[in-house]
């Protein structure tokens, strides 16, 4: 791709000179003057000292003359030096400015170019690059700043072919992941189908395998998407418990016989974590299993604490050496740049990604048994505390119609829906069994279809016929309760039953039939014929 | 990338798989495979001091469910769960003494047709 030219005009080359031309006009020309303004003094005085007598011996006024002319060369040498200083300090300014150029671009613009084009979302190079472009005097000297200055743009380039490579190979990943987890899905569902129609325990263990194993693929699918940095592909919409959240977790692992949850913690955590923790805690409970012998238990508690809620996991393996376990905190509290280079710790490092994106800690201890816990702190903003009404436990003699609030948490398939189903189902069943009296009072809308208008019984109905129970009973509820009729009821029942029917025989006999009409008119709500 | 999740809520699938639930176990503890229409009550043990940890939450919701007496196929459906698993988390409870199987009420036990025809005359009396 194009590489925008560095900003700056470029010195016109006139203002610049070789090397070669400014040591002339600098230096050579004016120290050969010099010299020769001093070889011709020099020659002058001998001429005239010769003329005059023999050079020995050096009279008086010719020794000042010498030394007059030994005091010059000196100057004429001291002069040429400081020529030759001034012309090497111009070359050395101008060779070190680009060099340092060089030195900032590569230490520091470079690196940080880098970084802005790994984690853009559109690779390219950005328009407003603004490279160091000494302005040198010398002319070799720019020549080697214009060759520093397309080495740069070549980095540049290069850093961003490198770039969306990346991103390509990133795309493609997601993709194929993305494949993997749809396929996968639709054969875990087939897999539920399956497990509700298990004939026998032999089946079901198959189908239990076969599960184990789905699930387990599901789980490689979700770290390659989460790896090139996209979504897991799941989530809820509703807060789901942490226990479910946990076993969830501890079902993608391989070895999760081997597992014990040990917590009766009652909070949630909210929707939009739920993913990401359950990936998370697998990862965590997987290495704990892998680390640890196969003939262990790998424990895991959860409870709510000060600063959120905590989460270890227990092993019993050899541990890790402190060293390493060092070092394993500092990549889980600062997750590395991934560059699809680092892969062994794969796993971690996806955990460490994963807590850093909702401001979970997660840090590894020695544990007592010698083995290694690992702790996981959920900051409280991503768990939601769940009210449970009062008599939610199973105490002896209380219906079920108490449970459907706790059991409303997260649509998790069908435990939400038979918490709905038996919610629907109890109210109608647990109506209380003996009438307020003749006038049947309107029944106040109750379970989980407030709102909706509700028949009143009896409202409509004839006075005549009001007061009987068992026939407007059958409403949502199943078989009525044998022991909800009062004697009386019964009575009133039997008795306006057996009433219809002496009134029907009546009606019928030929003698009360009207002469000419074929339809036996109903009665009125009085009893009186129509 | 950006926010796209393909599998929402019940989409997802459970949040737990069933093999989870029971441990990977399928064979009812105690190896009695429990009858589709046997059923089940609740003995009202209720929660001893020690016990916090015992029962995993579909323990307790069958439980909850058992209340009343109720056919094993009756629960079944009204978890979702699949039969098999049902079956051993029922057998779990059993084992542990806080479910009972009621005893099946034989043909012997039907009313007699004697006092079928007490019941009509009486009825017809009133």
């Amino acid at each position: 791709m194009g590489v925008p030219s560095s900003a700056g005009p470029q010195q016109p080359d006139r203002g610049r000179r070789s090397i070669r031309a400014s040591f002339t006009a600098t230096v050579a020309v004016p120290v050969t003057c010099l010299v020769l303004l001093w070889a011709a003094a020099a020659g002058i005085m001998l001429g005239s000292a010769l003329a005059r007598r023999g050079p020995w011996p050096p009279g008086h006024h010719e020794l000042i003359d010498l030394t007059l002319l030994v005091g010059a060369g000196f100057a004429v040498v001291l002069i040429s030096v400081i020529l030759m200083g001034a012309f090497a300090r111009r070359i050395s300014r101008d060779v070190s400015a680009l060099a340092g150029a060089a030195q900032e671009f590569a230490g520091e613009q470079l690196p940080l170019l880098l970084d802005q084009l790994r984690t853009a979302d559109q690779p390219g190079v950005p328009a407003d690059l603004s490279l160091p472009r000494p302005q040198p005097r010398t002319a070799e000297v720019a020549q080697a700043v214009g060759a520093v200055a397309s080495l740069q743009r070549t980095a540049i380039a290069a850093a961003a072919g490198e770039a969306s490579l990346r991103n390509g190979l990133r795309q493609v990943f997601v993709s194929l992941a993305r494949r993997n987890q749809s396929l996968l899905q639709r054969q875990l569902r087939l897999i539920d189908a399956l497990e509700q129609k298990a004939p026998d325990p032999a089946a079901l263990s198959d189908l239990f395998a076969l599960d184990h194993l789905t699930t387990r693929m599901r789980r490689h699918a979700e770290s390659l998407a989460i790896l090139s940095g996209a979504a897991p592909g799941r989530s809820w919409t509703e807060p789901v418990p942490v226990i479910d959240v946990i076993r969830g977790a501890m079902a993608e692992v391989e070895d999760y016989k081997r597992v014990a949850v040990l917590t009766a913690a009652e909070d949630a955590v909210v929707a939009p974590a739920v993913a990401d923790m359950i990936h998370l805690l697998a990862e965590l409970i997987e290495n704990a299993t892998m680390f640890s012998p196969s003939g262990t238990r790998v424990e895991i508690r959860a409870e709510r604490v000060a600063n959120g809620f905590a989460i270890e996991i227990d092993d019993r393996g050899l541990g890790i050496e402190p060293a390493q376990l060092a070092q394993l905190n500092e990549q889980l509290a600062r997750p590395p740049d991934f560059d699809l280079a680092n892969a062994d710790r794969l796993g971690l490092f996806v955990g460490a990604k994963l807590a850093a994106r909702h401001g979970v800690r997660v840090s590894l201890r020695p544990s007592a048994y010698g083995g290694t816990t690992a702790i996981v702190l959920m900051p409280s903003a991503i768990m939601a505390v769940v009210s449970r009404p009062a008599a939610a436990a199973p105490p002896a003699g209380r219906p079920a119609a108490d449970r459907p609030a706790a059991l409303d948490l997260g649509p998790s398939g069908p435990l939400a829906l038979a918490g709905r189903r038996t919610g629907a189902l109890s109210p109608a069943a647990d109506q209380p069994a003996a009438p307020d009296g003749p006038g049947w009072p309107a029944r106040a809308g109750g379970g989980p279809r407030r709102g909706l208008p509700r028949r009143t019984r009896q409202a409509s109905l004839s006075p005549h016929l009001r007061g009987g129970t068992a026939a407007s009973r059958r409403g949502a509820a199943g078989p009525p309760p044998s022991d909800a009729r009062t004697p009386e009821e019964a009575r009133n029942l039997a008795a306006s039953m057996q009433t219809g029917w002496q009134r029907g025989r009546r009606d019928d006999s030929p003698a009360a039939r009207p002469a000419g009409s074929g339809r036996q008119d109903f009665p009125g709500p009085d009893g009186e014929e129509m | 990338m950006g926010a796209d999740s393909n599998w929402v809520g019940r989409d997802s699938g459970p949040v737990v798989r069933p093999y989870a639930l029971t441990g990977g176990r399928t064979e009812p503890a105690g190896g009695a495979v429990l009858d589709l229409i046997a059923v089940v009550v609740d003995i009202g043990r209720g929660d001893a001091p020690g016990d916090r940890l015992g029962l995993s939450p579909e323990h307790r919701r069958l439980l909850g469910l058992c209340q009343r007496p109720v056919t094993v196929a009756d629960v079944a459906s009204d978890t979702g769960l699949p039969v098999g698993v049902v079956r051993v988390l029922l057998a779990d409870l059993i084992q542990q003494s806080r479910i009972r199987v009621l005893p099946q009420r034989s043909a012997g036990d039907q009313p007699s047709t004697e006092l079928l025809r007490e019941v009509l005359h009486g009825l017809q009396a009133l």
